[in-house]
């Protein structure tokens, strides 16, 4: 085999295997994924079952001294919420009002978010501090953001709440009364 | 050397017809419905992942059947995936997993298809997905998705999932 003629083979040889490369098959198809994340706006108390709180007023021990005030049960109730806005400029309010029934006269109840603890993430709320209760809805965590405070007891943020005579001339003897506190969860 | 020219002009064209042997073909889509993305309780988060509600099926071909199943038809080749954001956020995760082998065509035979099996992330760069022999229809392949949260707030998302078929394992 004559040399010129055996470069060109090998030429040939490398130039194919190259080509087999440069010609390697494939081709594409294309999928399209997408979701959309809602807009969540929950807000509950915790312990779900049995989250009643009892006070009782009792006559002053002593005349001339004011009348003593106990709160009955001793358990912490926890504000848990979620929440996820369209616009993340934007921020939420929870209120807290005198859903059902009423106070009895003479009386105030207050009641005091404290700051976020445990689990949960994202723009908590912040506390407005000590928060006297009416049947008008009154902001007690403002400037909620994008966020979850965890669910259950010691996630979110405990409730303390306090009863006060307002008015000792509109006190009188009454019997049992209860009322209902209504919380919400609402845009700005 | 007029001869030799046309000799290897020849093979080139001849190798360069062979091209677009194998096509791929994508049927269904993957939808991950609102419904999916709920809040049980107040307090929580959305679910941790969640995998797409609809059906969604791989098919690699020939793109001349006959020719191809008669000369070749037990072609190899294997596919990779990657995405393309249109809009998204880096603390999602999208999972790709094969879960069948799918049907052969012109052969009562199993599919010849391997791997891709478990759920692999679908990353910004071209990764193997599974590979197989033949023309095969039908591949189901079902989407994972996590990392997701409320603390992103309400918004939509978009990414371009792109399938490449290769004829070599």
């Amino acid at each position: 085999m004559k040399p010129a003629i055996k470069y060109i083979l090998l030429f040939l040889g490398a130039f194919f295997l190259y080509m087999n490369n440069a010609f390697a098959q494939w081709e594409e198809g294309e999928l399209n994924v997408s979701f959309s994340l809602p807009p969540v706006a929950l807000v509950d108390i915790e312990p779900d079952a049995n989250n009643s709180i009892h006070f009782t007023v009792l006559p002053a021990t002593e005349s001339g001294a004011s009348p003593q005030i106990k709160r009955i049960t001793n358990q912490t109730l926890w504000l848990n919420y979620s929440s996820a806005l369209v616009n993340p400029q934007n921020t939420r309010t929870i209120v807290a009002e005198i859903a059902g029934g009423g106070l009895p006269e003479g009386v105030s109840l207050n009641v005091e978010a404290l700051s976020h603890e445990g689990m949960g993430g994202g723009q908590f709320g912040q506390p407005t501090g000590k928060v006297s209760l009416s049947n008008q809805p009154k902001a007690i965590i403002t400037n909620v953001g994008n966020c979850f405070t965890g669910d259950g007891v010691n996630n979110g943020h405990p409730l303390t709440f306090s009863i006060e005579v307002s008015d000792y001339s509109k006190i009188s003897a009454a019997s049992e009364s209860s009322f209902t506190i209504l919380y919400t969860l609402s845009d700005n | 050397m007029k001869k030799l020219l046309l000799f290897i002009f020849s093979i080139v064209f001849a190798i360069a017809a062979t091209g677009q042997q194998l096509k791929i073909e994508l049927e269904g889509n993957a939808t991950f419905g609102n419904s999916n993305f709920s809040v049980g309780e107040a307090g929580e988060d959305f679910p941790a992942n969640i995998e797409n509600e609809t059906s969604f099926f791989i098919s690699v071909l020939y793109t001349d059947d006959n020719l191809n199943r008669k000369k070749n038809p037990n072609t190899k080749w294997n596919i990779k995936v990657y995405k393309s954001d249109l809009t998204w956020n880096n603390d999602l995760k999208l999972e790709a997993r094969r879960t069948g082998r799918g049907q052969r065509i012109g052969n009562p035979g199993n599919p010849n298809v391997h791997d891709g099996d478990n759920y692999q992330f679908v990353t910004n760069t071209s990764t193997y997905f599974f590979r197989g022999m033949g023309e095969v229809a039908y591949i189901p392949v079902t989407f994972n998705l996590s990392g997701f949260s409320l603390t992103m707030g309400a918004s939509t998302y978009e990414t371009r999932v792109v399938f490449t078929v290769y004829d070599d394992w």
